[in-house]
């Protein structure tokens, strides 16, 4: 009972959190709970208030109604065995040459080189971010299964303060990178949920993956 | 040049207690809890919450990595964390802050200075 609520609570959490940690939150649950769960319940609450109030921008409690009422409603997804990410099969595309100048005030622009860790694909990652005249545009390098890197257009590109968020289509998921330039770094996480055949089998939308990522600018040494 | 670590210091004590417990060896996340409560004998107790939501500025700040898990034997909910090399320079260079803090406080409340083992 205790553990259902406790459950509960990680669910309410904003995505990108839950995604990351919350099954790890819930086997140290597992391990701690017996010494009593007076402690683990206030410090969920407290992480639950810290993740929507600060983390987040303000407008996002808005959605935390309705986030937890879907949450509930995927409740039972959350049982269910993760499988890995499907192959990444992209179509290789070139950066389109029309940049404009404005886009080297904002930080994002250029060439970027990282890496991901993911249950789908793992290793180096590179990155392009470019503003044209229709808006944010690029192109994401990742490893295939092949050992070889593979492109792909980033799509629906949202940059709004620090925070970057952009989604690339593999053949049979949308990969959807959520993340932040600090210190002239970007770091985040990526959901990946399933679409064409994998989506046949399970409810369409549904998280198939996760990881995180981190990049930095090409060409800068880090340790 | 020297590094500029300013903007990381000082740490919060969560974030200090973490990189801490990620300074000898990679863990997971139980394994950090339980190596804090070692180190401060009891007297800090990290909860999950808050010890993940400061993995998580840790990681997007690129101080604490995730590693692949120790074996396939492992529990799979189980995930490793370590520190980068950004993370060690920034403990190393708080450890120098709280030091110049100790010695200012020492020196201020007339304590003496610890005998150092000859």
């Amino acid at each position: 009972m205790t553990r259902s609520l406790y459950r509960s609570l990680l669910w309410l959490h904003p995505p990108g959190f839950r995604g990351q940690f919350a099954d790890e939150m819930l086997w140290i649950y597992d391990e701690t709970a017996a010494a009593g769960v007076f402690a683990l319940f206030a410090d969920g609450l407290a992480s639950l208030a810290r993740q929507w109030l600060m983390s987040y921008q303000t407008w996002t409690l808005a959605a935390a109604g309705l986030g937890g009422a879907l949450h509930s409603a995927l409740f039972l997804l959350m049982t269910l065995p993760m499988v890995q990410l499907p192959a990444v099969h992209f179509v290789p595309r070139r950066m389109p040459a029309n940049v404009s100048a404005e886009a080297a005030l904002s930080g994002f622009d250029g060439i970027w080189k990282g890496s991901l860790r993911s249950t789908g694909p793992s290793g180096p990652i590179e990155l392009i971010l470019a503003r044209g005249d229709s808006g944010w545009m690029g192109e994401l390098f990742i490893p295939g299964p092949d050992g070889q890197m593979h492109g792909g257009p980033l799509e629906d590109v949202r940059l709004q303060g620090d925070f970057l968020r952009f989604r690339v289509r593999a053949a049979d998921a949308d990969m959807v990178f959520s993340g932040s330039l600090r210190y002239g770094r970007m770091s985040g996480t990526l959901e990946a949920v399933a679409t064409g055949k994998y989506a046949a089998s399970s409810p369409r939308g549904r998280r198939i993956g996760n990881g995180t990522w981190f990049l930095i600018p090409a060409g800068t040494q880090h340790s | 040049m020297k590094e500029d670590l300013s903007p990381f210091l000082p740490l919060s004590p969560a974030a200090l207690h973490i990189l801490l417990a990620l300074a000898g060896e990679e863990r997971h996340g139980y394994g950090i809890m339980q190596e804090v409560a070692r180190q401060s004998e009891g007297q800090y107790k990290l909860g999950p919450g808050t010890l993940y939501d400061n993995l998580q500025k840790l990681m997007n700040l690129g101080i604490v990595d995730e590693v692949p898990r120790h074996s396939e034997a492992d529990d799979p909910r189980r995930r490793y964390y370590q520190l980068t090399g950004l993370g060690r320079r920034i403990l190393s260079a708080e450890i120098a802050r709280l030091e110049g803090v100790v010695r200012e406080a020492r020196m201020h409340l007339r304590l003496p200075s610890p005998r150092r083992a000859s």
